[in-house]
């Protein structure tokens, strides 16, 4: 098995569900980066993205950064990110690092999606 | 004072290794009965730290302690790589998008800033490495059994 895999499919309202599975770590995260490249190349414009981070058991710092950096990326082309499904031990990282305000984040799918932000470009 | 936890690690940066160095350490914090989600929050901290060393220091050891208290608990981290002062990058502010680099590397750096509460660093005679860190367990949510 790969140390990560990444799935996507489209869910209502257009959104991209992108979901990794494993270790998000400083040998993986150049993975996540590349893929979101690749959809932002696809979607360039407004695009939308719940990550649901329900199959991952470990983020190092790299990995917030990916996730940060696209974030910011994707909202200067008018879309928006959020994340979901974090483990008690993930969240527990994420409230330290006290990025909320730079990566939201929701128990489920339904409320990430209402997380996400209409931006004007 | 609880007895400390003392771990030797041969440097070899390959995911494999490292995977073994998480399981290591994890042993560690768990025999200095630290458990739950503060054991994977140092373990966070240890792995930026541990990544940090064995990507950029060209180290060939890294040793590691743990030292447990009620309140809160210190990790001492000697490697034999180049000298570097990582106590003075160590960046406890905001995120700012500076930050995020290709590499993530002042990220980790900010992630330890935002889970250790003092860190001091030393580049002791024999060239070795010294980060001394302390995380404070009351602030918290959950402290080490007695």
């Amino acid at each position: 098995m790969k140390r990560i895999e990444i799935s996507e499919e489209q869910i209502v309202g257009g959104i991209q569900l992108v979901k990794p599975v494993g270790k998000l770590d400083v040998f993986t995260f150049i993975d996540l980066k590349k893929y979101f490249e690749e959809l932002c190349a696809r979607m360039p414009q407004g695009l939308k993205v719940v990550v649901d981070l329900s199959g991952v058991e470990y983020i190092a710092s790299s990995g917030w950064s990916v996730l940060l950096s696209r974030r910011q990326a994707i909202q200067r082309q008018a879309g928006d990110l959020s994340v979901f499904g974090m483990n008690d031990n993930l969240r527990r990282v994420y409230d330290s690092m006290k990025i909320d305000r730079m990566l939201p984040s929701a128990a489920g799918q339904e409320d990430a999606v209402r997380l996400l932000k209409v931006v004007q470009p | 004072m609880m007895g400390y936890v003392f771990m030797r690690f041969g440097a070899d940066f390959r995911p494999e290794n490292v995977d073994r160095l998480r399981e290591k350490v994890g042993e560690c914090l768990q025999r200095a009965a630290i458990q739950g989600s503060t054991a994977f929050l140092l373990l966070n901290l240890m792995d930026e730290l541990i990544c940090n060393i064995l990507e950029h220091g060209s180290a060939t050891w890294v040793e590691l302690e743990v030292h447990p208290r009620e309140k809160d608990v210190t990790i001492i981290l000697r490697d034999d790589g180049k000298a570097f002062d990582v106590g003075s990058s160590i960046h406890a502010e905001h995120a700012s998008p500076d930050m995020l680099d290709p590499d993530g590397r002042h990220m980790g750096l900010y992630m330890v800033g935002h889970i250790a509460d003092t860190w001091a660093y030393k580049r002791l005679p024999n060239d070795v490495n010294e980060l001394d860190l302390v995380v404070d367990l009351t602030k918290k949510d959950e402290g080490v059994r007695p």
